[in-house]
């Protein structure tokens, strides 16, 4: 009998714990959708370009800055010397 | 003897005890069994009461365990998950006028602490007979906590939810907006009210607020430049049917519905109709191309104007001779266009047009889409007109959506606003051939015609400029301009439609005193498209580049069966 009641009163405990963590989470997440809305308000367009425009030296991409791997030149075959000059960064030469 | 007697005496005794101890232990297991019985039941109810009872304490946490966080209305989010609309819970202030001691100096330092709570008008509310009356909806945490302060009895508050869109004005008629009781008024918060208010997940757009947003602030821009009324822009995917940005200006603020008057609300881009003019001539061409009447070789005379009952059809930039269909369409040739479509016949250019939906209102998720309208009886008159764009008004949606099917390989797809989980089903409006010549010529209109000011070097800009004059009364107008252009990125293989119109643009000393097409509209698409596309992840081609150019140039054949010229070098 006693330790039914134990039992009882422990898992009793654990309920209202888990109540309390319950809200906890309800009140968490509530937060979360608060900051979220937030967060899109502070990212709003006009506002990041303002910013973007006072505050960074970037602008909108202009097409011929943008090139593909394609565009690159091939690599130069590695010479004896290129070689023996990474080798020696590495380290393993003797 | 006595003793004996005793004996006796106490056998007889004996038996009148043993009855007694009888009767009493009778009783005892009686009085026993009755006890066992009840503690064994106290036993078993806790057992029960311990074990089995799911009723008492738990429910509240298993409640708020199943339960997840509701917020009323479901969200919505662009096509990248950002944030375009959602409900915040709000507190809002009503009274119990029969619970308000002094009604004079509860309004009085209502109206001091909440700015727009009028003095009078609130004393009128807490001294009418009803139980309950709003005070004022939807305040700030911290007007709330001022209310509290001041300490009337009778105020109480009511936690609501309140629609906020954090982007403002941002693709305003597309999302629409809610009266105070987050019911839907207009766009998609009305098209989707019911499943938004029963279904948690977020409805999930096919705009991307980037592309939203450089639509819609290059389009003020122009309208700015230009004094123009209005103004429309869209930008589709080609090959699904998205709509990737969509606006129309001027919007106005959800946040704030009680500020949005009729002339804001109206979406030019799917509820306005519009005869759009020579951009229909995209339709025209391609279906002349289509039937096999006509091919890129050859030509309709374009000497002389068309005298028809009492219209006279006229070149715009007339050349006055025979023209080649490629020159028909960059010199946007009314003359020939509508010959071309008489040639393909009045009931076939019925049936090619309904085909690319330009006859019935756009199958588009929204509720503010306008009805074509469609000339009752299709005469030689009406099939010459509509040829190139007059005598039969769309949606600027409708015009996108078909040239999407025919830049991109012949497939219409209807066009939507909710982001597409599977792949587009489309249906095939056009050869694939026919496809790929009306390609090469909205790219010679674009390189070489009207639409030179729409090149965004890098980005094979192709497409068609359209200027109609509107009809004020009965009559065109020449002053009131509906300026347009369409066009498509990258030609080789177009991505992209985008589409810009301005209402009632002015010519400025930049653009000569026009306002046609070309001049107003055309630019707008260049800036838009180098904005764009590094977004849309469309690579820079080199336009001088042999394949390229190979790709997409035409003959120019201008003189009938003559020498050939090849434009494109």
């Amino acid at each position: 009998m006693t330790g039914l009641y134990v039992v009882k009163y422990e898992v009793k405990r654990l309920d209202e714990e888990l109540a309390r963590l319950n809200r906890q989470i309800l009140d968490d997440q509530s937060a979360i959708h608060v900051l979220n809305a937030e967060w899109a308000y502070l990212n709003q367009l006009d506002r990041l370009e303002a910013l973007g425009r006072r505050l960074l030296a970037l602008e909108p991409v202009k097409p011929d800055r943008i090139v593909s791997f394609g565009d690159l030149p091939p690599p130069r075959p590695a010479t004896a010397e290129d070689e023996a000059r990474r080798l020696a960064t590495v380290g393993r030469v003797p | 003897m006595g003793r004996v007697g005793f004996a006796a005496n106490a056998a007889r005794l004996d038996g009148d005890r043993k009855q007694v101890i009888e009767t009493g232990r009778t009783r005892l297991m009686i009085a026993g069994a009755v006890f066992a019985a009840a503690f064994l039941a106290v036993a078993l109810r806790l057992v029960d009461v311990a074990l089995f009872s799911d009723s008492y304490e738990p429910r509240t946490a298993r409640i708020s365990a199943d339960e997840r966080m509701r917020t009323g209305r479901a969200d919505i989010v662009d096509r990248n998950g950002v944030l375009l609309a959602t409900s915040l819970e709000t507190a809002s202030l009503y009274a119990n006028p029969r619970m308000v001691i002094n009604p004079e100096q509860a309004a009085h330092r209502l109206a001091q602490t909440l700015p727009d709570v009028d003095a009078a008008t609130t004393l009128a509310k807490l001294t009418s007979e009803r139980s309950f009356v709003w005070i004022k909806r939807h305040l700030t945490p911290q007007q709330v906590h001022e209310v509290i302060k001041l300490g009337i009895p009778g105020l109480e508050f009511n936690r609501e939810e309140r629609r906020i869109y954090p982007l403002g004005s941002l693709a305003a008629h597309v999302l629409g907006y809610t009266d105070i009781d987050n019911k839907g008024l207009a766009g998609i918060e009305l098209q989707h009210d019911e499943a938004m208010r029963t279904r948690a997940e977020p409805s999930r757009l096919s705009i991307d607020v980037r592309v939203q947003h450089v639509l819609e602030n290059e389009l003020a821009d122009a309208i700015a430049r230009h004094r123009a009324i209005g103004g429309a822009g869209i930008v589709l995917d080609a090959d699904t049917g998205e709509i990737v940005g969509m606006a129309s200006l001027p919007d106005f603020d959800p946040n704030r519905p009680n500020t949005i008057v009729e002339d804001v609300r109206f979406n030019r881009a799917t509820l306005g109709v519009y005869e759009m003019g020579s951009t229909f001539k995209i339709f025209t061409t391609a279906m002349a191309l289509d039937s096999g009447r006509v091919d890129l070789n050859g030509g309709y005379d374009a000497t002389e104007p068309i005298r028809i009952s009492r219209f006279v059809i006229r070149d715009f930039h007339a050349k006055r001779r025979w023209l080649s269909v490629p020159e028909i369409f960059m010199y946007s040739s009314n003359i020939a266009s509508a010959k071309m479509a008489v040639d393909v016949g009045i009931a076939n250019q019925r049936a090619f047009l309904a085909r690319v939906g330009m006859l019935e209102a756009s199958p588009v998720e929204l509720p503010e889409v306008g009805a074509p309208l469609v000339p009752q009886r299709w005469r030689e008159i009406n099939a010459m007109t509509i040829a190139f764009g007059h005598g039969l008004a769309i949606s600027p949606l409708q015009l996108v959506s078909g040239t999407a099917a025919i830049v991109n390989g012949g497939m219409l797809h209807a066009p939507t606003i909710l982001k597409r989980d599977g792949p587009a089903h489309g249906v095939r409006v056009v050869s694939e051939r026919t496809s790929e010549r009306m390609r090469r010529l909205m790219r010679l209109v674009v390189e070489k015609g009207t639409g030179k000011a729409a090149n965004a070097e890098g980005y094979l800009v192709g497409g068609k400029t359209g200027t109609a004059e509107k009809t004020l009364g009965r009559r065109y107008s020449k002053k009131a301009l509906m300026s347009s252009f369409i066009g498509a990125f990258p030609m080789n293989k177009p991505r992209y439609v985008v589409y810009v119109m301005l209402d009632e643009p002015q010519g400025t000393k930049e653009t000569h005193g026009y306002a046609t097409g070309g001049w107003v509209a055309a630019p707008v698409v260049r800036k838009i498209v180098t904005r764009i596309a590094p977004m849309l992840g469309v690579a820079p081609v080199d336009e001088q580049a042999r394949e390229v150019q190979e790709r997409l140039m035409v003959n120019l054949n201008t003189v009938q069966a003559g020498v050939r010229r090849v434009a494109a070098h």
